[in-house]
């Protein structure tokens, strides 16, 4: 059956569903289509043995009155309620010699605890901070809710990687380590990743870190609301197969029903979108950076319920080299970890490690499969006990996820889809063809907020395309 | 660097990169003579923020230049600052 629209979104993710709600606001009939069987499947999260486990959503920054975070929930007309998190640790990070720093907030607090840890950098540390912020504050990306002008040009890679930039500064492996641990949150290494980035990704939290109460299933059901107070379509277990273009009409067909409409914003990965886009939606050099682009690395989550002491750190990076880049050495069973801790009772804890998301890597036989499953499970299983023995006594494992599980849920194997490789393309959300855009997390920046800020980029756009 | 290679490396991007035909680059074309949108600007500014190692995005102002041979120079302009 062929439905009209003004808007189709494909994809329900975050920036998925802030497009929705902007194009929705200004009076255009709007369709969501979700090839899974529930909206918003990785910020939603799942729940075993009544333990809620988060796969999207840990920690962000901004959320205070007035600050970035606040400001788009607010335009949004969502209703997220957020909460500080623990202001003297709410990241842990345990260097290979077993000695560990507690990350605090607090413009100055985080500089101050590092100069009295590392006194010797004490000029380095402050001319960092310095940088940081000035980066923060003139990132156009990240302020473009405070410009009143608005350029297409928005792209938050900086000439200098986090590497260049740490190298530059310090001196000590630690400190390094430290101010470098939330790469993580990148799935890029230090030498690709722009410095532009990790301030987007870190800066704000330097100030402040904010969880959610009731986690990314909150978020979701607050953007459920708006979406439906706004009329808002939502066809799930519905997967675009194609785009067509018939003079400025596109009409996006699935397996049931086909969807006309003026504007599409995909969300899906870059490359499944070149699959199923018009012919002359780039240059064919363009098409050629973005099938170049790598995957980020998969996770490989563990999750376990905690039945000892609540621990009240929201992150643990427990770090098995000096080298942060070691994250991504897939053979080395000396790994590190990232652990997340939920504030709920009981305890959900995620662990994970970065494994192959290469989907040759995984196999197709289901018995040789579970093998590859259990493998990593006990490389996770030892790592736990080597590092953070007494945490590991008291975890109870009830399940674990590999790239395919993500896959199943998101489309891709990675952690972030594309990487963010400063050194090679960014991708932008506007094509070649007036009203087909491209979003998610592989254009311009990763990350909730990135996600949040991508879509009033297209927003923007949109403005500018129609005068 | 000199004028002569950065007009050839600008030139060569350009056909490569962009797919606009060699016979179109001359000093005196506008971007709209090349037809270049907006999604190509911002591709340019970034592929020559790569090629040359120079910051063009802070440096730019309305005006800064109009065709083909004031991107050329500009270019050259901020290559010299850089090694200042």
């Amino acid at each position: 059956m062929l439905k009209k629209y003004d808007t189709v979104i494909i994809g329900s993710g975050i920036s998925g569903l802030t497009s929705a709600i902007l194009c929705a606001k200004k009076g255009l009939k709007t369709a969501v289509l979700e090839q899974a069987p529930n909206m918003a499947p990785l910020f939603s999260g799942f729940t075993r043995k009544d333990v809620h486990f988060e796969t999207g959503f840990h920690y962000t920054y901004g959320l205070g009155e007035g600050e970035i975070g606040d400001y788009y929930f607010k335009d949004l007309g969502l209703d997220i309620k957020s909460k500080l998190l623990n202001k003297n640790g709410y990241d842990k990070i345990i260097f290979p010699s077993g000695k560990s720093f507690e990350m605090v907030y607090g413009r100055n607090d985080l500089g101050k605890k590092l100069i009295s840890c590392y006194p010797d950098e004490e000029k380095s540390i402050k001319e960092y901070f310095d940088r940081v912020y000035f980066c923060y504050n003139n990132l156009p990306f990240l302020n473009i809710h405070k410009n009143s002008s608005f350029d297409i040009n928005v792209s938050v890679a900086t000439p200098e990687s986090v590497k260049d930039i740490l190298d530059y500064y310090f001196k000590s492996d630690e400190l390094k380590a430290i101010l470098a641990a939330g790469f993580f949150l990148h799935g890029t290494s230090l030498d690709k990743i722009s410095f532009g980035e990790q301030v987007c990704v870190s800066g704000g939290l330097y100030d402040s870190a904010y969880s959610i109460v009731g986690g990314g299933r909150a978020v979701v059901e607050a953007y459920k609301k708006v979406l439906q107070n706004l009329k808002v379509d939502l066809f799930l277990n519905t997967k675009a197969l194609k785009i067509d273009l018939n003079d400025t009409k596109k009409t996006v067909r699935t397996k049931d029903d086909d969807f006309e409409c003026d504007v599409c914003i995909s969300t899906i990965h870059p490359k499944q979108f070149l699959n199923i886009a018009p012919e002359k939606v780039y240059r064919e050099s363009y098409k050629s950076h973005i099938q170049e682009k790598e995957e980020t690395p998969g996770f490989f989550t563990v999750y376990a319920r905690n039945n000892g002491k609540k621990v009240e750190n929201t992150n643990i990076f427990a770090l098995s080299d000096y080298n942060l880049n070691s994250f991504f050495d897939y053979n080395n069973e000396n790994k590190s970890l990232h652990l997340n801790f939920s504030d709920t009772d009981p305890q959900a804890v995620n662990i994970t490690c970065l494994v192959p998301s290469d989907i040759n890597y995984w196999s197709k036989d289901k018995a040789e499969y579970k093998k590859q499953k259990e493998y990593f499970v006990d490389v996770i299983k030892r790592n736990l006990n080597d590092k953070l023995k007494d945490i590991a006594e008291n975890l109870e494992f009830l399940d674990a996820s590999s790239p395919l599980t993500t896959k199943k849920y998101v489309g891709y194997t990675g952690s972030y889809a594309l990487e963010h490789d400063m050194h090679k393309m960014t991708l932008f959300p506007m094509t070649k063809i007036k009203g087909l855009f491209l979003s998610g997390q592989s254009v311009i920046t990763t990350g909730f907020l990135g996600a949040i800020i991508t879509a009033y980029v297209i927003d923007k756009i949109m403005e500018k395309q129609n005068g | 660097m000199n004028k002569e290679e950065i007009i050839q490396k600008v030139n060569a991007a350009l056909m490569k990169e962009f797919e606009i035909p060699e016979e179109k680059l001359v000093p005196t074309a506008t971007f709209a003579d090349m037809q270049v949108d907006s999604l190509d600007v911002v591709d340019m500014v970034i592929t020559f923020e790569q090629t040359f190692k120079i910051d063009i995005r802070n440096n730019y102002k309305p005006g800064s230049f109009t065709n083909l041979g004031g991107l050329y120079d500009f270019i050259e302009k901020l290559i010299n600052e850089k090694n200042k």
